[in-house]
């Protein structure tokens, strides 16, 4: 059975009802062309970790695209209709002022416009130039349609350890085309780079901030790498949207089977993206697992106020089924080996190089000395000076500086930066070579969540603040 | 033991030292004035070796990439160590060996075994703690190495990096009055965000990325420094790509892999060789290794020069910059 071509583009078709079922009462929706784009992030997530998946046990991206986007549409289509004649129609629909609504409607989408307007413009003339572009995303791209599993050797497989979800997604379009524009890698990462700075104002505008909401959106829209990245092809920023979905998902005010959905979309989103979106994800299965365990006092998340335990199991058996192919196969790609075995006997190399690290970070983000004089780093990336690294340091700050109830979960994603932090130290390549290439895309994959969730404890306003007490009280408790 | 009380970084300790005791030669360092005498207990049938020089690890084992010493050959920033003594494990599985200190001056040389297989040559089998071996007041010192670093500089950077993470700690604890930070926050985060937007505003219509940092992308038009090529093919490669791509699949025989041979690793002619590579779909093309001989194999060979690279192949479409050719079995070699 071979699908015809014309049905593959079901795939990108079904992110959206299948989202916008998934994230329904995630959060009171303030804007709907916001919730729209966190949707068909959620959306295209869980089509990608499933069609991947497939790709991974055999089904060609070919057969399994259409299938599953034509499942997913189906799917989607029928609960939301559900949904929607379950409704209690005795219920005044909210009066929304009209103020308001242009506010939350007509802001993000103008806004959006006015930040994607020069880089829609450039996707539609230049093809991608990227190395990176053009030498692995690519050639997944065209071949994650036909071979199954994918091919993890061979010259022509650059990087193959990385996952094919995005490739799914540009393969797809392309295919009813005739053959890969060089331009559609670019629109795919573009379209869910807009997606994700819905989703921003989303998270925010949901929790009664959209001020704040237009102000992170005008932020990551605005810095010079992650718009760079985000015509580029590359999948940095496209993971960085995954990230900040599963970071959503894991701190809904109102916990419940869709907040775990979420997560898990944003978590399935990532680990189909980029080789690092595996330590991610596994770092949302710890984080979901251990609320599982230490239920009903859960303090990572605040999925355990709630009774959701068999929900959490469900999520992680399904999330263990879509990993394990894809886990299973790049176990076969064999790179440098960590340094784990005689660690304890070479212990004083190994503070030497945490020492290294440690400098060559300040050298890169602060422009502090540089510990290797005459190394092998890359001569175009002179440190120092990067907006959005100091504007991450920033949100790191903020989000350390005293506790706020209710805010977001950065939990994971400090767990990928740990992992790839005690990845970098036990590696056999050269520490300035790895700090060069890591330390900016790292940056980036946690930066929409990290900017979101420090905007958030800055300037949403606080529903667990009870106010001033009455003097009554405040009597009593004197007494 | 409920689940919960057990730390990953427990769990990762227990596996380090037992991974650890699985590849570990003891070995008994005794100084003295003239030489180094170490009497090292490991595996039977196995070799000792003694390597000494700077630390310029990690240096993966051949034959056993697990096991991995601090002191190895040469790297392209350090020189290397070298091999001081080579003396075989007895049927007890004791090696004993003297290192001479003569030469030995103030500045400090690492010092460390491995055990090598006897039987398979090469293969390593354990290591032994680092050392460091100097002279101090005319009398040799053997220390870990673990301690010297340790009693090195290096801690004001692990300590700076302590206090930080002491600071964050401290700073968590802070109590701060929300409801009147986020008044005063969020006209900050505001005006921050709209200075980002100006930045683009300004910024200059032909802005293109680096040199480092990258600047702000323009935000109403853009004026590339491109030729006014309507094909976005040609963008990205040279001018006439893609009637040459058409050519190769028009001439390429249904079900083939064409195998493209680019002229270097690095440069256009790499980029036009993935380049061409992927747009060829949906004719299979893989990219080889310009090392690779064509001489020794037939098949069907893209190059993006001149003609053949073989003498008597068959060129089955050319055009200025590339040319499709096949070595069929008895062509002359």
């Amino acid at each position: 059975v071979t699908a015809g071509p014309a049905l593959l583009p079901l795939l990108l078709l079904a992110a959206a009802p299948l989202g916008l079922w998934l994230a329904r009462g995630l959060l009171p929706a303030r804007s709907r062309v916001a919730r729209f784009g966190t949707a068909t992030l959620a959306g295209a997530g869980v089509l990608m970790g499933v069609v991947h998946a497939l790709l991974c046990v055999g089904v060609p991206a070919r057969l399994g695209a259409p299938l599953v986007g034509a499942a997913g549409l189906a799917a989607g289509c029928w609960l939301l209709a559900r949904e929607w004649r379950r409704r209690d129609p005795s219920a005044a629909p909210a009066r929304r002022r009209p103020a308001r609504t242009a506010l939350l409607e007509g802001a993000p989408l103008a806004l959006l416009g006015l930040l994607l307007f020069v880089p829609l413009s450039d996707a539609r003339q230049i093809g991608i130039t990227e190395n990176d572009t053009v030498r692995i995303w690519a050639p997944k791209a065209v071949r994650a349609l036909t071979e199954a599993p994918p091919r993890l050797e061979g010259w022509d497989q650059a990087h193959p350890e990385y996952p094919r979800g995005v490739a799914i997604l540009t393969g797809a379009l392309s295919m009813p085309l005739g053959g890969l524009d060089p331009r559609l890698p670019r629109f795919v990462g573009l379209f869910l780079f807009a997606a994700t700075l819905l989703c921003a104002f989303d998270a925010l505008s949901a929790r009664g901030n959209p001020w704040g909401g237009l102000a992170a959106m005008a932020i990551l829209g605005s810095l010079p790498v992650p718009m760079r990245h985000a015509t580029s092809g590359l999948m940095d920023g496209t993971l960085g949207g995954f990230i900040l979905l599963a970071g959503l998902g894991l701190s809904a005010p109102a916990p419940g089977r869709r907040a775990i959905a979420v997560a898990v979309a944003g978590a399935w989103g990532a680990l189909a993206t980029k080789d690092e979106g595996l330590p991610f994800f596994g770092a949302v299965m710890l984080v979901l697992a251990w609320d599982f365990i230490r239920r009903p006092r859960g303090w990572t998340v605040q999925l355990g106020q709630a009774i959701e335990r068999p929900r959490i199991a469900t999520a992680l058996v399904l999330s263990a089924l879509v990993a394990a192919p894809w886990v299973l196969l790049r176990s076969q790609v064999h790179g440098e080996p960590l340094l784990l075995q005689n660690s304890p006997q070479n212990a004083g190399l190994l503070l030497m190089r945490a020492d290294l690290i440690l400098r060559e970070l300040g050298h890169l983000a602060l422009g502090l000395q540089n510990p290797f004089p005459g190394g092998y780093s890359q001569p175009d990336v002179p440190p120092g000076g990067d907006l959005m690294v100091f504007t991450a340091i920033a949100c790191g700050v903020v989000l350390l500086v005293g506790r706020r109830r209710g805010g977001f979960t950065v939990l994971p994603a400090m767990l990928l930066l740990v992992t790839d932090f005690f990845v970098i130290a036990f590696s056999t390549v050269g520490i300035d070579w790895q700090l060069v290439t890591a330390y900016n895309r790292l940056t980036l994959q946690v930066f929409p969540l990290l900017l979101v969730a420090a905007v958030d404890k800055l300037t949403s306003p606080d529903p667990a603040d009870p106010g001033p007490a009455p003097a009554e009280a405040r009597a009593a408790a004197a007494a | 033991m409920k689940p919960s009380s057990v730390s990953p970084i427990g769990l990762l300790s227990v596996a380090l030292l037992v991974c650890s005791g699985c590849s570990r030669v003891a070995v008994e360092w005794t100084p003295g004035p003239e030489e180094v005498e170490l009497v090292a207990k490991g595996p039977k049938d196995a070799v000792l070796l003694v390597l000494a020089g700077p630390p310029n690890g990690p240096h993966t084992m051949p034959g056993n990439p697990k096991i991995w010493t601090t002191v190895g050959p040469d790297k392209p920033w350090a020189p290397g160590g070298l091999e001081v003594t080579r003396v075989p494990f007895d049927s007890t599985g004791t090696a004993r060996a003297k290192i001479p200190a003569g030469p030995l001056g103030n500045e400090p040389v690492l010092v460390q075994a491995v055990a090598l297989s006897a039987t398979e040559a090469g293969r390593a089998l354990a290591v032994s703690d680092c050392v460091v071996v100097f002279r101090k007041d005319g009398a040799v010192v053997v220390r870990p190495h673990l301690l010297h670093v340790a009693r090195s500089p290096v801690w004001w950077t692990l300590g700076g990096a302590l206090a930080l993470v002491v600071l964050g700690v401290l700073a968590r604890r802070v109590r701060l009055p929300w409801r009147r930070v986020s008044v005063v926050a969020l006209p900050l985060v505001l005006l921050a965000a709209a200075w980002l937007v100006w930045l683009r505003a300004r910024a200059p219509a032909d802005a293109t990325p680096g040199p480092w940092p990258d600047p702000s992308l323009p935000l109403i038009s853009r004026r590339l420094p491109l030729p006014p090529v309507k094909d976005p093919v040609d963008r990205v490669t040279r001018p006439g790509f893609r009637a040459f791509l058409d050519g190769v699949r028009e001439n390429a025989p249904p079900g083939e892999t064409i195998s493209i041979l680019p002229a270097a690793t690095e440069g256009p002619t790499w980029h036009d060789a993935w380049q061409a590579a992927w747009m060829l779909w949906p004719v299979r093309a893989v990219v080889l290794d310009p090392k690779t001989d064509p001489w020794a194999s037939r098949g069907l060979y893209l190059t993006l020069d001149d003609g053949p690279k073989r003498p008597g192949a068959r060129v089955l479409f050319k055009n200025g910059a590339a040319c499709l050719w096949r070595v069929q079995e008895g062509d002359p070699k």
